[in-house]
């Protein structure tokens, strides 16, 4: 039998469970087994050693230089089309820096556009000091998209979205009303080491990740 | 496993060479990804811990689970055993007309043999993990959970590769990863359908977590505008909050890195206002045999996340690789899980394939007690009568003796007696002439001057 309650069924007497039984609650989650990096001064500073040390670049920045980091980060590869995510504040004024290259990735551009490019440069929702990951939610847009199909990614992070520890990113999702259709925990370039146990980046997923961090103070 | 596959296997050396190589160093990758963790341990409890009690509240978690999942717009089917389960998944892809499908590795979809069935109602399937992509064009089978071409070399990989896309040879690895990107890459455009499977279920938002390396898995979850998620119902975890323990564990456990290149979180199909992501998410819940697990002795192996540890620490794995097991679950877990699952008729060689040296529990994330539970399962082959029955016999004759003192010294005089004689230096000559067929591979100990009873009473006597 195939529905919901025949499913249940099974489970429950195999459990030897009614329906009405009570359900304790689930093991605590205790701060000390779980969390590997507490808050505090240094954060952001293992944040770069983590990320670098899985194979992404990152570069600090003062937030007034934004705009010229991700020009030069960008030009440093091939280049001939670059799309810039549109919730990237001044997205229009990155876009025209590249000139005829440059292009908003919002919802109208097209799959030929997006798999033509060889850049995306995209705005993140936070970083993980613990792993060095960077996190992405989905949103309008070709959100999913951006930080998978072209070969090179840049990820424009501020310094205060970097939380310590993987337990602290998992709160803030749960907290998160609503919680995006699709999350994206990134912690380096797609890789595999399938053909005889070779370390091999740029699979399907960007062979390039370059993260652009921001300090507000300007420091 | 059949003296034959074993034979097999141990004849082909490089295949021999290439497991044990990968096998060695990811088994140090873990213990040094363990290493780094503040309270390995301390986690490893928590973590079983949380897998036991979701699997004593399955019912609960399973419903909660549906209930958000159908929330948050997607469709859930509720699978009683694999047949069904291929019966769903093919009345989806013939529902909405899909003819094209990508698949991310899943063992569950090997488990339930997902591809005849979408094939026979005409929907074509491509493997887009790279290693089960070579497998696929091979014609072969996957041999290890996370690693599927452990087995192949570079250069039989590069053949396989070089000769599907009819592309000049090359061995270079780079160049060949390159050449299936692009392949694949098309693929993933053209494809309607995408399978995957699901490494954490969350009960409490009904999210799906995928943890990938490649972004195969990634593109399979986003191209194609029905996104089929298959998985077994023991993958529920309680909370989102609980991911940060298994997160930490799995990559440390499976590949010695902190966390997988892309931890994927899937809540729903597509919402308006995007442009990519499914247009329909259906989760196809799996039972397959497990919830008769759940009412067993053996409910903690339903707690696995399918790191591959256990294989990369087992010696046995290490020296026969994937395929001498028969099974698409190999190794230690695989000795468990496969006569549980598809019955012990089929499988009852498979428990007694092991020394118990309990590696596998050592280097198990959730503490599955594998060796206790492999025990267990020896003697329920030995009372269906599966095994040898001069073996029984023999070893019923073996435990009368040793639990009575008096046959037992009586037994070691016979043996003495029997036993030949040899200095040192000509044991081993004499022992293989003796027994070796009978002991086959084993060397049989000398014998020392005298029993360590008689050692022992002249001992207590001299004090």
């Amino acid at each position: 039998m195939n529905s919901r309650r025949a499913m249940l069924d099974r489970i429950q007497a195999a459990l030897r469970r009614g329906p009405g039984d009570a359900l304790p609650p689930p093991p605590a989650l205790a701060d000390a087994t779980i969390r590997q990096v507490d808050d505090g001064d240094g954060i952001v500073e293992r944040f770069i050693a983590r990320a670098r040390a899985a194979g992404m670049t990152v570069t600090r920045v003062a937030a007034a230089t934004l705009e010229s980091a991700i020009v030069s980060a960008v030009e440093s590869g091939d280049a001939r089309s670059v799309l810039v995510d549109c919730h990237l504040s001044n997205a229009q004024s990155i876009a025209e820096k590249f000139g005829e290259r440059g292009q908003l990735a919002g919802s109208t551009i097209d799959e030929d556009t997006l798999f033509a490019a060889d850049v995306s440069i995209v705005r993140v929702d936070a970083g993980v000091a613990e792993t060095g990951s960077i996190v992405c939610g989905s949103r309008d847009g070709w959100s999913r998209s951006l930080t998978l199909v072209p070969p090179r990614m840049t990820a424009v992070l501020d310094t205060g979205a970097v939380v310590p520890d993987l337990c602290d990113l998992l709160v803030l999702l749960a907290a998160a009303k609503p919680l995006p259709g699709n999350v994206n925990i990134i912690t380096g370039p797609s890789k595999t080491a399938d053909i005889e146990g070779i370390p091999v980046t740029g699979v399907h997923g960007p062979g390039e990740v370059h993260i652009i961090l921001t300090d507000p103070s300007g420091a | 496993m059949s003296d034959m596959r074993v034979a097999l296997t141990v004849a082909n050396a490089r295949l021999r060479d290439a497991v044990r190589a990968a096998t060695l160093l990811k088994d140090e990758g873990r213990h040094r990804g363990m290493g780094e963790l503040r309270d390995a341990d301390g986690l490893r409890w928590l973590a079983a811990d949380i897998k036991q009690h979701t699997l004593e509240h399955l019912d609960f978690y399973l419903s909660r689970f549906v209930d958000r999942v159908e929330a948050a717009g997607g469709v859930v089917h509720f699978a009683e055993t694999g047949a069904d389960a291929r019966k769903i998944i093919a009345r989806i892809a013939r529902d909405n007309g899909l003819r094209r499908c990508v698949k991310a590795k899943s063992m569950t979809s090997e488990e339930i043999g997902l591809t005849p069935a979408l094939e026979t109602v005409g929907c074509a399937v491509v493997e887009t993990d790279l290693g089960e992509w070579v497998v696929q064009i091979d014609g072969d089978r996957p041999s290890h959970i996370v690693t599927p071409i452990i087995h192949k070399d570079r250069a039989s990989v590069a053949r396989s590769i070089c000769e599907h896309l009819d592309v000049p040879y090359t061995e270079d690895a780079q160049a060949l990863t390159r050449l299936a990107r692009e392949h694949l890459r098309d693929v993933f455009r053209q494809a309607d359908l995408g399978v995957t499977g699901v490494n954490f279920a969350v009960a409490e938002t009904g999210t799906l977590c995928i943890c990938t390396n490649e972004g195969n898995g990634r593109f399979t979850a986003t191209r194609p505008r029905v996104h089929v998620a298959l998985m077994g119902i023991e993958k529920l975890v309680p909370r989102l909050a609980d991911l940060s323990v298994f997160l930490k564990l799995l990559g440390r456990s499976a590949t010695s890195q902190d966390m997988t290149v892309y931890t994927t979180l899937l809540t729903g199909p597509r919402r308006s206002g995007e442009r990519d992501g499914p247009a329909q998410l259906h989760v196809v819940l799996l039972d397959g045999g497990r919830s008769e697990i759940l009412g067993g002795d053996f409910r903690e192996v339903l707690r696995c996340i399918r790191c591959g540890a256990c294989l990369n620490a087992c010696p046995v794995y290490r020296g026969v690789g994937g395929h001498a097991y028969g099974s698409v679950y190999a190794g230690p877990i695989g000795m468990v899980v496969s006569p549980l699952l598809r019955g012990l008729d089929a499988y009852h060689e498979l428990p007694h394939a092991s020394s118990l040296c309990g590696a596998c529990f050592d280097a198990c994330p959730v503490r599955i007690d594998l060796p206790r539970m492999l025990v267990e399962l020896r003697q329920e082959t030995n009372r269906a009568h599966l095994t040898s029955p001069w073996k029984r016999a023999a070893m019923r004759t073996v435990f009368a003796t040793l639990g009575r003192p008096t046959l037992y010294r009586m037994a070691q005089r016979v043996m003495r007696f029997l036993l030949p004689g040899a200095p040192a230096d000509e044991w081993s000559r004499v022992s293989d002439a003796w027994f070796g067929g009978a002991a086959g591979a084993r060397d049989l100990p000398r014998p020392a001057g005298q029993s360590f009873r008689r050692l022992w009473a002249e001992e207590l006597s001299d004090e």
